[in-house]
């Protein structure tokens, strides 16, 4: 007899959500969806607002990444401005972006997907959470809330609080870094590094006992999106964005992300707030195509920092081409918080880092400015027309997490093929793997659907009736 | 020569949300008093970086705003606005936004406003060197157990610095009563006194705490 399988809500991810697994007569998995449930519509009532307000308002997305909003949207004001940012300022604008990576990796990797891995998917779901991995393995724990900490104080410092900071603007960024905030920052850099190095050995040694997951979560042969610097160098600032395919070859060597409109499209589906950005010469849903840390690794020539292109070597050793199997993003997101600290490194060591220029001025010189940056969780673009006071007419945000929509509900089906047939009951470590499948890309649904919520899951099994047949809920 | 005895003082809530901010005000107000005596954060959550922190101090004060226990629905219905502002572009809704004028309910302020609470470490790992069936038994315990990652309750982050560093300081949760949580950083008047209550009490609980801290140093 066939079933649906519910999910609702999923936990430990950034959102409300639940997941749907529709069975076929043999009680096989004929499909698995991702439901995102929960919106809120910043688009459209931003509309009327002024673009030099658009930083400060769209960082309430989230709590989370709202300095990834604030450096998209500056930079969309950067270009309806029509200026240049001063090297002060750009170098200023990096290293935050940089903060944010780390910050937000170590709470993706430590707070919310360690449990897994080093507790174990079939680990008592009462303490298969930060509390269960800090009576475990303490040190693995204080390791992990050490390296937010440091992220969220490098914010922090630049911004003048932690969360919400009104620090970047059009034209650069509100005020500069001083010698003793950078000597402070600099000196908290060897433990970090230090600290995640021991992490990544951590991971590779915990991989061992993973195999079946690592193959559940499956290879997808999706494209690929990230900004690179001008010699195809890992970016996570500014440049050209490039998309290659499954087998790393370029199939878009240089788009300006000034006209990603012309590359991407957004469907919509009846059953998810969530948006599905797909590549449009392929069409939907063939456009398929990855964002974020496993995306920017695959996408890149190299990083350009001597440790982190050790990992990357090594990284690059797990596939064919690209590296495909959602499972990695966990390996990816450590090797760009390696990659995050040294760049951290460089730019504290530059002199331009603490020039007190720092922002240009300049009123309303064009009516559309689109900016772009990598978010921790991919490619952020923020699309705003003005009129010629500067008042916004028409907004478009296109969030990295709804570009990893179509990847998601795939690695959702794949996971559950692997794990749910002829019908079985579900198991307590079965829905777990399902979740973590989800939690492997660390989505963002805050930012996503610009939505407020709480983060629980739901799952459902569905048969062929469309009848609900079981039904799992945290 | 021992190390200095530490303070700290966190003041958590969401600062946009009127009373919700109380929280804030009193670390911030025991901090510009206290200054290079007492480490003051502030945040909308507590976090499980902050147990950290806690596990590093002698003395602690987590503040947050909460509606007063035992308050009727009766009470809160007569916290009403007596005056209406029209304010173009405002959000909230029809152009409108209360000011903050309030009638309120003397029997709601003329009760203690402030209720002070310490929090005990859920078990002591000091001197237990096979502390890790205890700890599982911690992680599994209700008051911890609905962790999302990055927020935690006031219990949790207590049990936290146990977990990491073996210690937890005396730590006391003060709650200002709170009626007002609409969007704007304006305070009720329940709120307002509440938080010049609790700035009395913190200040008079240091100045005790440290007087008897010095004379050890």
């Amino acid at each position: 007899m066939s079933r649906r399988i519910v999910i609702d809500p999923v936990t430990r991810i950034e959102g409300h959500a639940k997941i749907t697994i529709h069975l076929d007569d043999s009680g096989n998995v004929a499909e698995a969806r991702f439901h995102v449930t929960e919106f809120r519509g910043f688009e459209k009532f931003c509309e009327g607002r002024l673009f030099w307000e658009m930083p400060g308002i769209s960082a309430r997305i989230c709590g989370i990444c709202p300095v990834s909003h604030i450096l998209a949207s500056s930079k969309a004001g950067d270009h309806i401005l029509g200026v240049a940012v001063p090297p002060a300022g750009e170098k200023l604008r990096r290293l935050m972006n940089l903060a944010q990576i780390i910050q937000s990796h170590a709470l993706g990797f430590f707070h919310l997907s360690s449990p897994d891995l080093l507790l174990g998917f079939d680990s008592p779901p009462a303490s298969r959470n930060l509390f269960g991995l800090a009576a475990r393995y303490p040190d693995v724990a204080k390791m992990g809330i050490r390296m937010r900490q440091f992220g969220q104080e490098v914010i922090g410092t630049l911004g003048g609080r932690k969360i919400h900071p009104s620090w970047g603007v059009p034209g650069g960024v509100r005020d500069p870094l001083d010698v003793a905030e950078r000597d402070q920052i600099r000196a908290r850099v060897p433990e970090q590094i230090a600290a995640i190095q021991s992490t990544l050995q951590l991971y590779k040694d915990s991989l061992v006992g993973l195999d079946d997951e690592v193959r559940a979560f499956g290879e997808l042969p999706t494209l690929f999106l990230a900004l690179v610097g001008p010699g195809g160098e890992w970016e996570h600032y500014d440049g050209h964005l490039r998309l290659v395919d499954a087998n790393r070859q370029i199939v878009e060597a240089a788009i300006d992300p000034q006209r990603y409109g012309d590359y991407f499209g957004e469907a919509a589906e009846p059953w998810s707030y969530l948006k599905f950005p797909y590549y449009q010469p392929l069409g939907y849903p063939a456009g398929s195509y990855r964002v974020g840390p496993l995306a920017r690794l695959n996408v890149c020539e190299r990083i350009g920092s001597p440790l982190a292109d050790r990992e990357l070597a090594e990284f690059r050793t797990l596939g064919q081409g690209a590296v495909l199997g959602a499972f990695h993003y966990h390996y990816a997101r450590l090797i760009e918080i390696l990659a995050s600290l040294e760049a951290i490194e460089r730019l504290l060591d530059d002199p331009d880092i603490l020039s007190s220029r720092c922002r240009a001025e300049a009123s309303v010189n064009r009516l559309e400015g689109v900016g772009v940056s990598e978010a921790p969780r991919g490619t952020l673009f923020h699309h705003y027309r003005v009129d010629p006071t500067g008042r916004l007419e028409w907004v478009n945000l296109l969030i990295a997490t709804g570009q990893n929509n179509l990847a998601m509900n795939q690695t959702v089906a794949a996971v559950a093929r692997h794990y749910v047939r002829g019908g079985q009951d579900l198991t307590e470590g079965v829905l777990n793997r399902i979740e973590a499948s989800i939690r492997a890309y660390d989505p963002c649904l805050s930012c996503s659907t610009h939505a407020i919520g709480q983060m629980p899951l739901l799952i459902q099994l569905i048969g062929p009736d469309g009848q609900i047949r079981d039904e799992a809920r945290r | 020569m021992t190390r200095p005895k530490s303070v700290l003082v966190v003041g958590y809530g969401n600062p946009s949300r009127q009373d919700d901010g109380a929280g804030w005000l009193v670390a911030e107000a025991i901090g510009r008093r206290w200054r290079q005596r007492v480490h003051v954060v502030t945040g909308q959550q507590l976090v499980p970086e902050w147990a950290l922190s806690l596990a590093e101090s002698d003395l602690a004060f987590l503040i947050d705003a909460e509606i007063q226990k035992g308050t009727r629905s009766d009470d809160l219905k007569e916290v009403v606005p007596l005056q209406i502002a029209k304010v173009p572009g405002s959000f909230h809704g029809e152009g409108q936004v209360r000011t903050q004028q309030i009638a309120i309910n003397p029997e709601i302020s003329s009760r203690r406003r402030v209720t002070v609470r310490k929090l005990c470490p859920t078990f002591n790992a000091t001197g237990d060197q096979d502390s890790s069936a205890d700890l599982d038994v911690i992680a599994q315990s209700q008051t911890v157990s609905r962790v999302g990652g990055h927020a935690i309750g006031p219990e949790s982050l207590v049990a936290l610095a146990v977990m990491l560093s073996g210690r937890a300081p005396e730590t006391h949760l003060v709650s200002i009563p709170a009626i007002w949580f609409g969007f704007g950083d304006g305070t009720s008047a329940v709120a307002r006194a509440g938080i010049a209550e609790a700035i009395d009490l913190i200040d008079a609980h240091l100045v005790r705490w440290l007087t008897g801290s010095l004379s050890d140093e």
